[in-house]
């Protein structure tokens, strides 16, 4: 596998697992679903757009250089891969488990979603040195050749 | 505390008030539209289809009280979305016999929390000042405590004969105290005409008590 498609699928997780969490979240937004409009975005931006931006970011800055070189370090990706399935999994848990009571819902958001950031901002810390690695690492060893 | 309906005019909130309250939607059922449901001979007869009914539509614990010349039975005030589909304890949407869709759950989960109760009261009665207009306001103190009394069983509400016949002066009334939650205040009542309809409530519950949907 070419470190080009490796990047590509990892980025293609990240996608494909987060846009369906922003879209739940801005029709709940939508619906009031929360006491303050801005609850929902308050709690994803931070847990999700900063990997996205990064991966983005040095995907295409590496894109060209690196696309046909084999992929030498299959566990960091493999690792990077399923640290980001992981991660989005335990966001997909704390979204999907909201209660649609309203009463229940608030009680939720004040006391389990707001506090879920701390430990996903740690989850989430590890997942960006795993995949800032994966991402990161071909970079000089390509310009050495 | 006996079981029985309130003498007319009376406001005590721990018992049942008759004639009962304005609702906010109601179905009235005549005798020979009662008979197109099923040839009902006795109370108890129409209360072993009634009760299976609701029980099928997932309605626990509620209680018989007595009404004149018949009984009527009180459910617990449960939690309501915009449609009408129930919320079970935890807070989630339980869909009565539509079961389990991704697209269905994904709706629930992003459309309006809900943020409204209900309870019915169903009524069999041989009193036609059942159907008039009361100066008693309902209040969700009312369903509660319709719950925390009356009876477990229609044998156990005295001064009831089970075994009495159905008459031709029998009808069925079934109504539905709508509450709109308010954050920090007490749930106010959904006037008549403003909430969800009666058909809205059966249909998505699955009950079948209209003559038509049967």
């Amino acid at each position: 596998m070419s470190l080009g498609r490796a990047r590509a699928i990892l980025a293609a997780v990240w996608m494909v697992m987060s846009i369906p969490l922003i879209v739940i979240i801005f029709l709940q937004t939508l619906n009031d679903n929360y006491e303050q409009w801005d609850t929902g975005f308050g709690w994803l931006i931070p847990l999700v757009f900063p990997v996205l931006s990064f991966m983005f970011a040095t995907y295409t800055i590496a894109e060209t250089a690196t696309d046909r070189v084999v992929l030498r370090n299959l566990h960091g990706f493999v690792l990077s891969t399923v640290a980001s399935v992981f991660y989005l999994t335990l966001l997909y848990v704390v979204v999907l488990s909201m209660p649609r009571e309203e009463e229940k819902l608030r009680y939720y958001v004040e006391h389990n979603m707001k506090p879920s950031s701390w430990y996903l901002g740690t989850v989430q810390g590890l997942v960006i040195a795993l995949v800032g690695k994966f991402f990161l690492d071909h970079v000089p060893s390509q310009r050495k050749k | 505390m006996t079981p029985q309906a309130v003498v007319r005019g009376e406001t005590a909130a721990s018992l049942y008030p008759w004639p009962p309250p304005a609702a906010t939607a109601r179905l009235a059922l005549d005798y020979n539209a009662l008979m197109q449901l099923g040839s009902f001979h006795s109370l108890a007869n129409f209360n072993d289809w009634l009760s299976k009914q609701l029980v099928t539509s997932g309605f626990s614990g509620y209680k018989y009280w007595g009404a004149p010349g018949g009984f009527a039975i009180a459910t617990s005030l449960e939690t309501i979305t915009d449609d009408g589909r129930r919320v079970d304890k935890d807070g989630f949407i339980v869909s009565a016999k539509r079961g389990w869709s991704l697209v269905s759950y994904l709706y629930d989960l992003t459309s309006r929390p809900a943020g409204r109760a209900r309870v019915f009261i169903f009524t069999l009665t041989d009193d036609i000042h059942a159907s008039e207009t009361t100066t008693v306001k309902m209040e969700t103190v009312y369903a509660k405590n319709w719950l925390a009394g009356g009876a477990f069983l229609l044998s156990g509400l005295e001064g009831v004969d089970p075994s009495a016949p159905i008459t031709t002066k029998h009808f069925f009334l079934a109504l539905v105290y709508e509450f709109k939650k308010q954050l920090d205040k007490d749930p106010v009542l959904v006037k008549d005409g403003q909430g969800i309809s009666m058909a809205g409530h059966f249909s998505a519950l699955g009950l079948q008590i209209m003559p038509g949907t049967r």
